[in-house]
């Protein structure tokens, strides 16, 4: 049953902006609100007034002619007249779409006053009436980053510009996105030049070294990611700090962390996880100093706990103890461990040194080939035997200086360390060579006979200087780290330079010569039995004086912890028995990674030198420990994803320091 | 043509497809260092345009466009597929900053609000069917008024020829007494987009019932045409009810949208300028 009916023709449309006030109440007017929102009721009728009578001009629509009529006004009936069946007026109101609408304009033009405000208000210019920073901000800063929290602008280009100027940045920004990173090395200074490179290190040794990696791709997924070429760089190879190191993700986040997938997708040679598939590792980084480890071991030292009736051989933690961080197996000193055994060899001074003035030998001293490698460099190509006697009055006259000013003409510039020059000359003034020499020389004119008493004492410093019978003046080690021996072979080493030419009249040819004399296996203090020679990245050598690289020492592409490997011995054959694991190894010694060589090396002379003492160029290949390289086998027992980690950046560091660069 | 079923399966895997591509985009855009926030912000914003562009088709109905139950498929299945963007575009995480978390609340309140307008649409359509003939929205009123003026003036006729010759008032006073006060009530629009909303409707029949003892024959006809009328009036109500809560929803989810893509531009527009530029 339909109770209900209406015209089709009349009812009120969705569209529509008004409808009748009186259509909530079910009465609404056959007419309706006018687009504007009016009420028309008034137009449904209008009398007509014809000679003497209104006459009613409704029409068909809504409800045609009354019979009625219109009804005069009482106060002017000539003038004016209503309808009798006219409607209430009312006071329309908006439909519900047009309410909807009005909603949507008032949600609209509030998002649009937010984004004015935003854009209008300071957003880190300090000139700005409202500090929008925190609502533009997308988190907060990690923790190491809080003291920046003063505004966009510290570390964003675009914070700094008004708002124009930013909407102008969308399309033309200064310096794109490495504008801000240039912001970031304004603190992050460490990573030198080329910090925006890649691995922070020159763009043309990158490639060299990519193009030296096999294209081997294993997963689907591998492939996929370098189907999408390598990461976002620019036209100049540079990349973006905030492409690895994304910020405002809050205090607590790790703005270093990146996954193994993320890692590889710069490197031309992908793989599976450390265990599947990466490189082995590479024959390890020369140790400082020069030791046997397998000789020591298994002979040396047994013999010596034999003679001692001790039970117990030496042990690696014997020597071998944790630095203060953990991460740096340090040696202990030469006291403790070596000078037992070896101080007698270190305080040899039968052995001919070439700081010496050789008596008998005195006549022969015009010939290049057997003058003193420093005579032959402070004298340079002069050999007559009155510019002897010139010398040795300099340099009895003039001590260090003189011998500085010698060395200075005799040495090219390009290769002359004043300040090693300068500290070597020194140690002849403090170990007392001048006295000497003057004593030397006065008694070799008069022929007399000298006592070794004349002679002044030597500062407990340094050696000591002494006239032998044969008239030769000579030095006595004062014992290990002599700083006379070790300053004259520092002064050697940074000299060499014409390596293998090596000229024999010129000076430059004497200093390499007083290398060879000084780091020869029979020289005064036997420095160089133990102590290694490296190439500087600048073309010269540096003697390797101390025991290991200090932890201040800048990182290179791998590091290392010993401090959470060392904690596993001895307590790892518990662990493992609580929580087995196929892969864990089981009792766990320092010898699991570095095992003793087998192998008989010749560790007579030290491969880091030649055959004539020179320092060796190809000093990749020395190896100075007698212990196997460690194993990527070994490591992967314990490195994977669920017992000890296999991430890149646990051994590996991306930001590589300028200064390792070259040495790797 | 193909079932309800297997068109919705089709869609459903489609969408899936869909978001496990985009997944895997994300996995391999954030794996090689690229800027994924980017790529997936802008495809998020791409979809949101399209989406909105259901309300344009709306309004110039008269442009070849396509049909708007092959839009409104569209709409439903890709707005699903822009919350998989947009999970993948905040990284599975809660916003850190205020205008992303207020970007964040706006998007979600619309994808929620344009999922109880899907059950909306879903649901109500059955129950108004359910209601007897349909009555367009803009002319409940009117015809609920007609209702009104039906009861009332069978309960409390104004001509002589509809009275009882034997002058009895027990109808009008229960008019008075017991059917005004319902019928000069409002009706509760929300009360009724509930099932169980007959409560009151129910009492005043009951009611109603217990008077038909009181009455003779002819008012117990009238009370029985009475009855019918009151019934079709809730329907009627119900159905006011149930229309309202379908071009309601709207209210919240169209504004929120042009809100949501304003924000959302202005988004896109600091984050490149900050960045370095598109």
């Amino acid at each position: 049953m339909k109770n209900e009916s209406f015209d089709p023709a009349r009812y009120q449309r969705p569209h529509d902006g008004w409808q009748c006030g009186h259509h909530c109440d079910g009465r609404p007017c056959p007419i309706g609100p006018s687009s504007t929102g009016g009420c028309t009721v008034n137009q449904i009728c209008a009398p007509v007034l014809q000679g003497d009578a209104w006459h009613c001009t409704r029409a068909k629509a809504f409800g045609g002619r009354c019979q009625e009529g219109p009804v005069p006004d009482p106060g002017a009936p000539t003038k004016f007249a209503t309808c009798p069946h006219q409607p209430d007026s009312c006071q329309p109101q908006r439909s519900l779409r047009q309410k909807r609408g009005i909603v949507t304009g008032i949600v609209v033009a509030a998002s649009l006053g937010i984004c004015l405000v935003v854009v209008g208000g300071s957003s880190g210019r300090r000139d700005g009436v409202l500090d929008t920073s925190a609502i533009v901000s997308p988190g907060a800063l990690t923790s190491h980053h809080a003291s920046l929290e003063q505004g966009c602008a510290t570390c964003h280009t675009a914070a700094s510009q008004s708002a124009m100027q930013l909407l102008n940045c969308l399309v033309d920004h200064p310096g794109g996105d490495l504008a801000d990173s240039r912001k970031c090395l304004e603190c992050h200074r460490e990573f030198g030049d080329h910090a925006m490179h890649a691995h922070s290190v020159p763009p043309k040794m990158m490639q060299q070294k990519s193009e030296d990696v096999a294209n081997n791709l294993h997963t689907l997924q591998q492939q996929l990611t370098r189907l999408s070429e390598t990461h976002q760089t620019t036209e100049s190879g540079q990349l973006a700090c905030a492409s690895c190191h994304v910020e405002h993700h809050g205090v607590a986040f790790h703005l270093t962390a990146l996954t193994n997938q993320q890692c590889q997708s710069c490197h031309s040679g992908s793989f599976h996880s450390f265990a599947n598939g990466h490189p082995e590792f590479r024959e390890r980084k020369r140790a400082f100093l020069y030791f046997d480890h397998s000789t020591h071991l298994q002979t040396h030292f047994k013999k010596a706990s034999e003679a001692l009736m001790q039970s117990q051989s030496l042990e690696c933690r014997d020597c071998h103890v944790q630095s203060s961080d953990g991460s740096v197996m340090v040696l202990a000193n030469y006291e403790k461990m070596c000078q037992e055994c070896h101080h007698s060899q270190v305080m040899d001074d039968a052995m001919p040194m070439d700081l010496r003035i050789p008596g008998t030998e005195f006549v022969t001293f015009r010939s290049p080939k057997t003058r003193p490698a420093w005579m032959q460099i402070v004298l340079g190509s002069d050999v007559s035997e009155s510019s002897e006697d010139l010398l040795f009055h300099e340099l009895i006259d003039g001590g260090d200086a003189a011998v500085v000013e010698r060395l200075k003409r005799a040495i090219p510039a390009s290769d002359f360390d004043a300040r090693k020059a300068a500290s070597a000359a020194k140690r002849l003034e403090e170990s007392g060579f001048f006295v000497a020499l003057r004593s030397l020389v006065e008694n070799a004119r008069t022929d007399d006979e000298f006592a070794e008493d004349d002679l002044q004492a030597s500062p407990s410093v340094t050696g000591a200087w002494s006239i032998h019978e044969d008239h030769s003046l000579r030095y006595r080690s004062s014992g290990h780290a002599d700083p006379l021996i070790r300053d004259w072979l520092n002064f050697a080493v940074n000299a060499i330079r014409q390596y293998p030419e090596v000229p024999e009249a010129d000076s430059a040819g004497a200093v390499d010569r007083l290398f060879q004399q000084l780091a020869a296996p029979e020289a005064s203090g036997r420095c160089m039995k133990c102590h290694t020679v490296d190439r500087l990245p600048s073309g010269g050598f540096r003697i390797n004086w101390e025991t290991r690289q200090s932890a201040s020492q800048p990182n290179g592409f791998t590091q290392f912890s010993h401090g959470p490997h060392v904690a596993l011995l001895g307590s790892l054959e518990e662990a493992s028995m609580m929580d087995a694991h196929p892969n864990r190894p089981t009792g766990t010694r320092c010898e699991t990674c570095h095992a003793v060589q087998n192998q008989t090396v010749d560790f007579r002379k030290a491969e880091f030198l030649l055959d004539d003492w020179m320092p060796n160029p190809d000093y990749h290949h020395a190896e100075a420990s007698g212990l196997t390289s460690v194993q990527r086998a070994d490591c992967a027992k314990c490195h994977t994803p669920d017992l000890a980690g296999d991430s890149c950046l646990q051994c590996h560091n991306y930001h590589v320091h300028p200064e390792q660069v070259n040495e790797r | 043509m193909k079932s309800l079923t297997s068109r919705r399966l089709i869609n459903t895997c489609l969408t899936l497809f869909c978001a496990a591509l985009i997944y895997a985009l994300y996995r391999i855009g954030t794996g090689n260092l690229r800027p994924a926030g980017f790529v997936s912000g802008w495809c998020l914003f791409a979809v949101i345009i399209f989406l909105a562009f259901y309300n344009v088709r709306k309004m110039f109905s008269f442009l070849p466009l396509g049909s708007s139950a092959s839009w409104l498929q569209f709409h439903i299945y890709v707005a699903f597929l822009s919350f998989i963007l947009f999970a993948v575009h905040i990284q599975f995480s809660v916003p850190n900053g205020i205008f992303e978390c207020t970007l964040a609340l706006i998007y979600l309140s619309v994808f929620f609000s344009g999922i109880l307008g899907l059950y909306l649409t879903r649901v109500y359509p059955a129950r108004l069917t359910s209601l007897g003939s349909e009555v367009i929205f803009e002319h409940i009123p009117v015809a609920r008024r007609q209702l009104c003026d039906q009861i009332e003036s069978l309960m409390v006729p104004d001509d002589v020829a509809a009275k009882d010759d034997s002058g009895s008032v027990a109808l009008a006073e229960l008019y008075r007494d017991t059917v005004h006060p319902y019928l000069s009530t409002d009706h509760n629009v929300l009360i009724h987009l509930l099932r169980n909303s007959q409560r009151r409707h129910k009492t005043l029949l009951n009611r109603l019932a217990d008077q038909i003892r009181y009455l003779n024959t002819t008012e117990q006809g009238r009370l029985a045409e009475v009855n019918s009328l009151l019934d079709r009036k809730f329907q009627v109500e119900t159905q006011y009810s149930l229309q309202a809560a379908l071009k309601g929803w709207l209210f919240f989810h169209i504004p929120a949208s042009y809100s949501l893509l304003i924000l959302g531009f202005f988004h896109g527009v600091l984050v490149h300028a900050w960045r370095g530029g598109l």
